[in-house]
């Protein structure tokens, strides 16, 4: 990446100037620069802005935009409300070093096909507050292509009676996921995310409809509700395999989530 | 046998091991003066094309440019890169800098500059037209393609190895031993299967590097990441038309070899432009372009066809290899023969055998040598076809092999006919406990020929695959190490080789044996290796022949010292040479009258004795008559997810007979860390070229390598062995440990799913495709 | 830009461009000791700790790491020195391009992790790659090591 200059605002409404202006960059971790090939005239470093937290309420928990992925990993707060489907979510980002380095702000805003985090996020319905304007809806977030500058300033899950389920099928352990799933039920309703398809994270709405209603899940309706979750969503070719296999893999790896939801 | 050594067989530490944990400047970047020009590669887009123009205008005006070149400022000479003894079996078919590219990455142009930023502007800038080729991408369509890919005249083989170029073929061979057509027809069973190994990349950490300087004298000095010293300097002597005297190559500590440093690679550029300028100069690649421009793995397709009694006795086995080496030549025959002289004498007790096919140029990445060399690449297919008949035959898979698979004591004809790109060697194998291997292996993974395959959960089955291998000890005839042993002041010795430590631990390795022969310790030993001006010739790290070979030399230098001490002793005592005996810490006379310490031998040598004061040295030089191969057997036992198609290894059992292990925990390490890459090529190393002839897999985000999270674990063990012609009873254990995954691996997928899989890498896909498949049908 | 780094203690300032990596500005500044293994950030040979922390310094820009503190192998040079007896006591040191990154990471799980078992030192250590010694004497040497620090 190549960048005319490099500024750390001391406040959000410094950042958020700064970002209207032309080709202005928020960088998260900053892990994709050396790869990228953008040439960037202001890149903003949002480290001095204190948007490294994980603060929990009875109804909700906040993750400040610049909480690293390890950070996710080994939080006792997401443990404790969510169990292990944080720490499973990320484990397989290349190694701790990676972990240490890449922001669920920057995650969000790449909206990147291969991320298992966005996939999480997306069932757990997380919302994406940003400085000087209306949170918005993980799904909205993921459809919608921002015109206005858009700073992330943190992203808001809520927590009642929520659980959630992070299935994925890779080659190596850090590869990435040749496609990923992510199942959550809050109160009676249930969400059912695919990612990696190679394309970004999408809901399975049909799917989901299928367990609306059943107070327990059996093996045969988790494995009706995938058939049907793995019919509705459109899956792609690249690399690490085609369409027809991601979408035979998505029903059992659906399946599995759902059940693990459901136990 | 039952030996008691006290240097060999001992876990001693490599000597290098604190120094490069701790971060010391090791490797050739880090040895790289400060102001050594940076030299970068402009790299063709096309996977085959003529260029027009290359116009250095724009990059003249970089700031800090130095110098630009293209063909044209290069004389032409035809050469080979490939790391080989002379005459090389490569055909001569690559120019330094040539009018056409052959593959997307081949060298167009270089530039210098003073710094990184600079030369890569400089190189951003440099403007080249070309004429676009039709390329040749299916290596199955490549022999006799209307688009020939080397019509230059200048291009020549060495002796006769079946080069033709108009043909696209860069070597071709055949032998036959009996009528295979014949034996196959009579045979009660017969099986024939096609299977096809992909274009694997070494991945050594440590990308290719180079920097040269001219020293005081004015010759060229190159330091590089190289795997063969001596034949680096021939080699660029050769390309840059310069004397080999006026050429000093000096390899450093290096980041990996596995024969992806067995070649001339960058060294002819940061030689050029130090030439050109006077000054000192580098080139360090990418992994971009270490992916797409250094060598890759000879991608195959094998035909095997095996016909055997009903009762399993193996009467005839043909194997027909079509070989992909890419752009140009390298190691295309030696790689190609080695798929079959290093696999067929496994089941020696045929009635016939017959190995032949081509090696064919496309434009894609050249191939190159690559740990296992062509055995890696045989052994998918026959121990994959040895299971197929198994199960044709209602027969246990080990239960086959041991009724077929060659014994101590025995032969094979394909020892005679199969060599290095001719003719080998005849030879009895006098150390073969394959029968242990296989006994104890199948004790370690517990092997039941009624449940090799049982279900552990819905969905989830473990299974069980075996395989065999060998590989060999040295080239005999054509490898040869040398060594040299010099008394020092103190009593302590120099030990001079061309032997090159790769991190595999050779120099330590050899001071053992120098230490073991000597009868002193290997902390009495200081090595210097791999330096062209000041230590002897080796063929260097390949072939697996460090320790068979230049071991061997080592043990000649050290009984020639101990005969050199005996005389200078003798001197001393004025008594004949024949009365004197050294054990290790004195020289005394027979009878025990006169003895004089080696320490204080040592003084008196260099300072005391007037007249006769000298320096005591003694070199010993070595080239095999034979080449005997180490084996092992290879068990693995996997789970597997039904539904998704992945394969995860829980553990791999590898039985080796390497003879005695000089050092039992770098024989150890040798072993796991084959297993891994035997294993990487099986399971994950996926080679994917766009329709437009570039590597797509050009990464390591792309092209994965085993994580340590990925193999569960690893049961290596060494089999009681003894090599008469080894030093102190050694064969090698570098490339042995590579083979057996991938057989092992679809064997067991076989036993679990009734799928045989016949092509790699045997990723989620392809395995749930297979699976489906098998359960159809 | 100027930045500045406190690297193994020592606080320097460096002249850079903006868009330039910590991998590159530490190794011209001679710390020869944190290597370039890869381009995207997936083999760990330039493992350097920010602020105790394990990162990739080829993933990292400079200008980000300005006014923190870095610590290369260099910095841990008794400690690394501890460790390589182990790793050097299994072979399990062989060409050592992945050392010293390794060895940092090693460094930084043992701060971080208690007890750890066999699956949680793999996973700390994931993402240190090694082409070279099939890792299995690796864990060896490193299991061995925590004990003789817990003991």
């Amino acid at each position: 990446m190549e960048v005319s200059s490099y500024v750390r605002p001391r406040s959000l409404d410094e950042a958020y100037t700064l970002l209207t202006q032309k080709n202005a960059f928020v960088i998260g971790g900053g892990a994709w620069s050396r790869m990228s090939l953008r040439r960037v005239e202001t890149a903003i470093d949002l480290s001095l802005l204190n948007l490294r937290f994980i603060k929990k309420t009875d109804t909700y928990i906040e993750i400040g935009a610049m909480t690293t992925a390890r950070e996710l990993e080994t939080s006792s707060e997401l443990e404790k409300t969510f169990g292990s489907l944080f720490k499973d979510t990320v484990a397989h980002i290349v190694g701790v070093q990676m972990r240490n380095i890449v922001t669920i702000g920057g995650t969000v805003a790449g909206k990147y096909g291969f991320s298992d985090l966005n996939t999480t996020l997306l069932a757990l319905n997380a919302r994406i507050v940003p400085y000087n304007g209306e949170a918005v809806d993980f799904e909205q977030f993921l459809l919608e292509s921002h015109k206005e500058a858009f700073l992330i300033e943190k992203i808001v899950i809520d927590t009642f009676d929520t659980k959630g389920a992070f299935q994925s099928i890779r080659n190596t352990q850090g590869d990435f996921s040749i496609l990923n799933v992510a199942a959550a039920k809050a109160g009676g309703s249930w969400r059912i995310a695919v990612g990696a398809r190679p394309g970004a994270a999408r809901l399975a709405r049909e799917g989901a409809k299928v367990l609306e209603g059943h107070d327990t899940i059996e093996l045969d309706l988790a494995e009706k509700a995938a058939k049907v979750a793995a019919q509705e969503l459109s899956f792609g070719k690249d690399l690490r395999a085609d369409a027809a296999y991601r979408q035979n893999v998505c029903l059992p790896l659906v399946r599995r989530a759902i059940m693990e939801v459901a136990e | 046998m039952d030996k008691h050594f006290n240097e060999v067989g001992k876990a001693r530490p490599k000597i290098d091991g604190k120094g490069l944990v701790t971060g010391r400047p090791a490797y050739t970047d880090d040895l790289a003066c400060g102001d050594a020009l940076v030299v970068k590669i402009i790299r063709s887009p096309h996977a085959h094309a003529r260029i027009i123009s290359v116009d250095t205008s724009d990059a003249q005006k970089v700031s800090g440019f130095v110098l630009a070149l293209s063909s044209k400022d290069v004389k032409r000479i035809p050469f080979t890169r490939a790391g080989q003894g002379h005459p090389e079996p490569s055909p001569h078919d690559k120019f330094i800098l040539d009018e056409y590219v052959r593959y997307v990455g081949d060298e167009v142009a270089i530039v210098a500059a003073i710094d990184e930023e600079s030369a890569a502007e400089a190189a951003r800038l440099v403007k080249v037209t070309y004429e676009v080729l039709d390329a040749v991408l299916d290596f199955e369509e490549a022999m006799d393609n209307p688009t020939v890919i080397h019509p230059e005249p200048e291009i020549h083989d060495m002796f006769p190895i079946g080069f033709e170029p108009k043909r696209n073929i860069a070597a071709a061979y055949a032998m036959e031993i009996g009528d295979v057509e014949k034996v196959l027809e009579s045979s009660e069973v017969s099986i024939k299967a096609s299977y096809h190994t992909q274009a694997q990349a070494h991945v050594a950490l440590e990308p290719h590097t180079a920097y040269t300087y001219l020293d005081l004298h004015g010759r060229l000095n190159v330091v590089t990441s190289t795997q063969n010293p001596f034949h680096t300097r021939r080699l660029l002597g050769q390309a840059l038309d310069m004397p080999l005297r006026n050429i000093r190559i000096q390899k450093p500590r290096i980041g990996g070899g596995f024969g992806a440093k067995q070649h001339l690679h960058v060294e002819p550029y940061a030689a050029l432009v130090t030439l050109k300028t006077g000054k000192p100069a580098k080139v360090v690649l990418s992994r971009k372009e270490v992916f797409e421009a250094t060598f890759s793995r000879h991608q195959m397709r094998i035909d095997v066809g095996i016909g055997a009694t009903r009762d399993g006795h193996i009467r005839a086995i043909d194997m027909h290899v079509l070989s992909n080496t890419g752009a140009y030549g390298e190691h295309a025959l030696t790689v190609f023969m080695v798929g079959g002289s290093k696999t067929l004498p496994l089941y020696n007790k045929v009635e016939a055998v017959r190995f032949g096919g081509q090696i064919v140029y496309t434009n894609k990445v050249p191939a190159g040598a690559y740990r296992g060399y062509g055995a890696i690449q045989g052994n998918f297919a026959l121990e994959s076809a040895i299971d197929e008949l198994a199960a044709k035959l209602g027969m246990d898979p080990v239960e086959l092999r041991k009724k077929n698979m060659i014994a101590e004591g025995q032969t094979s004809e394909v020892f005679k006919i199969m060599g290095e790109g001719g003719e080998g060697v005849e030879m009895i194998v006098e150390s073969c406990k394959l029968d242990y291997c296989v006994k104890r292996g199948c004790r370690l993974i517990d092997w039941l020929p009624s449940r090799l395959a049982y279900e552990v959960a819905p969905g989830r089955i473990r299974a069980k695959g075996m395989a065999i291998a060998m590989q060999g000890s040295g080239i005999p005839l054509i490898d040869m190490g040398s060594a040299n042993l010099e008394l020092q002041d103190d009593g302590f010795f120099k030990l001079h080789m061309g032997a090159t430590d790769l991190g595999t631990g050779s120099d330590t390795i050899l001071a053992q044996i120098a230490a073991e022969e000597l009868g002193v310790d290997s902390d009495d030993i200081i090595v210097y290796a791999s330096d062209t001006d000041h230590t002897p010739y080796d063929v260097g790290a390949y072939a697996s022949s460090t320790t068979y070979v230049s071991g061997n030399a080592v043990i000649r230098a050290a009984q020639n010292m101990k005969k050199e001490l005996c005389a200078a002793a003798a001197t001393k005592f004025s008594v004949d040479a024949d009365q004197v005996e050294f054990d290790g810490k004195e020289l005394r006379t027979k009878d025990g009258s006169k003895t004089i310490t080696l320490k204080e031998l040592s003084f008196d040598l260099l300072y005391h004795d007037g007249l006769n004061m000298k320096t005591v040295n003694a070199s010993g030089s070595f080239s095999g008559e034979k080449s005997p191969p180490p084996y092992m057997a290879g068990f693995v036992e996997v789970e597997i997810d039904l539904e998704t198609g992945k394969v995860d290894v829980l553990d791999y059992v590898a039985v080796v007979d390497c003879g005695t292990p000089i050092n039992p925990q770098l024989a150890k390490i040798q072993v796991e860390g084959g297993l891994l890459q035997g294993i990487g090529m099986a399971l994950y190393e996926d080679v994917q070229y766009t329709e437009n002839g570039r590597l797509r897999t050009n990464n390591l985000m792309h092209y994965k390598i085993p994580s340590r999270e990925d193999v569960k674990k690893l049961t290596v063990e060494f089999a009681e062995s003894y090599e008469p012609s080894g030093p102190f009873g050694a064969k090698s254990v570098g490339e042995i440990g590579i083979d057996t995954p991938l057989a092992a691996i679809a064997n067991a997928i076989y036993n679990a799913t009734g799928a045989r899989i016949r092509e790699l890498p045997l990723t989620p896909p392809r395995v749930l495709a297979a699976i489906r498949e098998a359960a159809q049908s | 830009m100027i930045i500045t780094l406190t690297v193994n203690g020592q606080e320097k300032v460096h002249m850079i461009t903006p868009g330039a990596m910590l991998v590159d500005v530490l190794r011209s500044a001679g710390y020869t000791e944190v290597k370039k293994g890869c381009d995207t950030g997936s083999c760990g040979v330039c493992t350097v700790l920010l602020d105790g922390l394990p990162i990739l310094s080829c993933s990292y820009l400079a200008a980000k790491a300005d006014g923190h503190e870095i610590t290369t192998i260099r910095g841990m040079e008794k400690e690394a020195a501890e460790f390589s007896e182990f790793l050097v006591g299994e072979g399990a040191d062989q060409c050592g391009f992945c050392s010293p990154g390794l060895a940092l990471t090693v460094m930084a799980m043992k701060k971080e992790l208690k007890a750890p078992s066999d699956e949680e030192i793999k996973h700390y250590l994931a993402g240190n790659l090694c082409r070279c010694s099939g890792y299995e004497g690796q864990l060896r040497a490193i299991k061995k090591y925590l004990e003789a620090c817990r003991g």
